[in-house]
């Protein structure tokens, strides 16, 4: 793991999911920060330092997965526009096609050894 | 095997006929019968003496495929063949040459008129359809239809020497027509019967007649006998107008069978489903008359649309339920992958952690059992019917029951639950909805009242007349909005960021306490707390709900 760690947005309304992936991300050494919806997650992003990777639910209040990702990518000019993001989906069967700005998509309950090796790539990526 | 029998008899009838002594003709036991007889010992005397009439009726009835016989003289002396002897089952030929009344003595009054006519004028006669029995059989399974043809003999000078009898069997044919008739009287019947009748459309003056159960089907009076094919089209449904037409027209011109639903919209503007069927007939070619039956179908229509209602609440059930129950174990199955993680890496991760994560994988677990059993009450409601099961009960040692059982959640959300009721409060009631509407409310009253204090009440009327039940909490309230929500299927008063559900606990509080003839209502504002409100009858009127 890097020395300065990996800055990372999970946005995710079930708080007992947000929890276990916080910890589990913490525990690989990230440094998380969580948001309970895509309202909360936009709000973040304007108002803190930009995340090196953002993961988030598809099924939110207020402004879902699919609404989020819309409005960060709609203006490539934006810095938050170039944050990878990987979609954790409860929908069984959700197809990066379907999610055309996902750079990842990974179906509920997801293999938290390939989420971590997925994040880790997104991340370094992201830096360089 | 007949023509090699017919083959074999020719040499022997040529060699009988070229012997003078011998007349008679023909094999067969009747033939062998006759043949061996001591006829001398009879009233007819030796056979060689017999007139030549008789020798040649008798040989003609040997050779006949057909049950014959033959009544000669005054005294009626019986000669028959082998096919008389199957169908009558006449127990031997020790009656022939004998006067018929002696073996016919039971049947005598039937029959003799029959042949006494015969004899008497010289005429044919015949007894038509005659339902038989063989001699000595009760059993109505061995009885058969016949027809018999009584035929003058005439000897010299046109004198009626006797009667020949032939019998033809015709216990097939009636049996068919019973069978007919006995189809034609169950459709008849099944016609009777308010919900189908017959109708018949004359397709050159373009008229309709029908039998009078068609009639409340179109809402015609009951004077009204007909109408016209134009005033049919005006009675279907508009959306139903077009296919019926199309459909009618095409059996008409592909000679096939009409089968077709439509509703028609009767002048008090109320709606039948009907099932038509038809058969259109053609003269030359051209269709003429189309006959058929139509049955009112409503009913079932309304039963059918009932059982989709199901299938779609059942479907919608099925995509909440399945959805709801992926949360938790979405968040047990990653909570469990982490702690195996946690424990390959032993010493870096901390003790404390580690017991963190397993409460809350214990509590996904939990959480997992508590929508199951929500699951499970869905068993108890039936869409549109619940059936209760009514006996004598007290609310208030039912309502202390269920606190008790409730006592430790409460403890742990910090909730305090105070119970006042003055007295027991007996009724009929269904004693495990009952319990499941308490285990409901009490558990929403903890679930949304953020640890604050709840307060159940239970009290009469004045008159005595229903239970009143009153569950107070005081946490996050509901709004307006939602208050009217609530008791829908599938709704929460708040998002799922907070509550796991399947959001089906209030709708069955309500369709348990309207089983009931019971009401529920609720009292709330955002952040004030909620006061559910329940009156129960303490006899309900009625054992089901429509």
């Amino acid at each position: 793991m890097n020395s300065s760690p990996y800055d990372i947005l999970i946005v995710e309304d079930n708080p007992t999911i947000r929890g276990v992936m916080q910890m589990g991300f913490e525990l690989e050494g990230f440094s998380v920060r969580v948001a309970c919806d895509g309202l909360d997650a936009l709000n973040q992003l304007e108002r803190d330092s930009l995340p090196q990777l953002i993961l988030i639910d598809l099924l939110m209040p207020k402004i879902n997965g699919f609404e989020f990702l819309e409005r960060i990518k709609k203006d490539p000019t934006l810095p938050a526009s170039k944050i990878p993001v990987i979609v954790i989906s409860a929908v069984a069967n959700t197809s990066r096609e379907k999610i055309p700005h996902a750079h990842a998509v990974f179906s509920k309950p997801v293999d938290f050894e390939l989420l971590f090796e997925a994040a880790e790539k997104h991340c370094h990526k992201s830096l360089n | 095997m007949n023509d090699n029998q017919d083959s074999k008899q020719i040499p022997n009838i040529t060699s009988e006929i070229s012997k003078p002594q011998d007349w008679l003709i023909g094999s067969g036991s009747m033939a062998d019968q006759i043949r061996n007889l001591d006829w001398s010992q009879t009233a007819l005397g030796p056979r060689d003496h017999w007139p030549i009439t008789l020798q040649v009726t008798v040989n003609s009835i040997l050779v006949s495929p057909l049950p014959m016989a033959i009544l000669w003289g005054k005294e009626l002396l019986l000669i028959y063949n082998d096919a008389y002897l199957r169908i009558t089952r006449t127990p031997e030929p020790h009656y022939l040459g004998q006067s018929a009344k002696i073996p016919w003595r039971t049947v005598w009054p039937t029959y003799a008129p029959y042949f006494e006519r015969v004899m008497q004028k010289g005429e044919a006669v015949e007894l038509k359809e005659h339902r038989y029995s063989p001699q000595d059989q009760t059993d109505t399974q061995d009885q058969y239809w016949i027809s018999v043809l009584y035929s003058p003999i005439f000897a010299e000078k046109n004198l009626v020497a006797g009667v020949q009898l032939t019998v033809i069997d015709i216990t097939a044919q009636k049996q068919l027509e019973i069978s007919l008739r006995e189809k034609e009287d169950r459709l008849n019947q099944a016609l009777k019967g308010a919900t189908s009748g017959t109708w018949e459309c004359d397709l050159i003056t373009r008229s309709f007649t029908f039998s009078s159960a068609i009639k409340p089907m179109f809402g015609f009076s009951d004077e009204q006998k007909t109408t016209s094919i134009e005033d049919w089209k005006t009675l279907l449904h508009p959306s139903d107008r077009e296919n019926a037409i199309a459909t009618t027209l095409h059996a008409i011109q592909t000679q096939n069978p009409l089968q077709c639903e439509y509703r028609v919209v009767k002048p008090d503007g109320k709606i039948s489903w009907l099932y038509v069927l038809g058969d259109t007939r053609y003269k030359n070619g051209v269709p003429h008359l189309m006959t058929g039956i139509c049955l009112d179908i409503t009913q079932r229509k309304k039963l059918e649309e009932e059982l989709r209602a199901a299938i779609d609440l059942r479907d919608e059930f099925m995509s909440v339920a399945s959805h709801e129950l992926k949360t938790p174990l979405t968040a047990l199955h990653m909570q469990l992958q982490l702690l195996l993680r946690m424990a390959s890496k032993s010493g870096a991760v901390s003790d404390s952690k580690i017991i963190e994560l397993s409460k809350a994988a214990v509590g996904s677990a939990q959480d997992l059992a508590n929508l199951l059993d929500e699951l499970l009450d869905v068993t108890y409601i039936r869409v549109g019917k619940m059936s209760l099961d009514l006996t004598k009960m007290d609310l208030r040692q039912s309502l202390t029951d269920q606190i008790e059982l409730i006592q430790e959640s409460a403890n742990q959300k910090g909730s305090s639950i105070t119970f006042i009721a003055n007295q027991s409060i007996v009724g009929r009631w269904d004693p495990i909805r009952i319990s499941q509407v308490l285990s409901n409310l009490l558990s929403n009253a903890i679930k949304y009242g953020e640890g604050k204090p709840i307060e159940v009440t239970l009290s009469t009327d004045d008159m005595r007349k229903s239970a009143r039940i009153e569950v107070q909490d005081a946490g996050i309230g509901i709004s307006q909005e939602m208050q009217s929500k609530i008791f829908e299927r599938f709704q929460r008063a708040i998002s799922a960021d907070k509550i796991t559900g399947l959001g089906l606990g209030l709708y069955f509080v309500r369709q348990i306490i309207q089983a009931h003839n019971g009401t529920i209502r609720v009292e709330s504002n955002p952040d004030c707390g909620s006061r559910f409100i329940v009156e129960l009858p303490l006899e309900s009127q009625k054992e089901n709900t429509p």
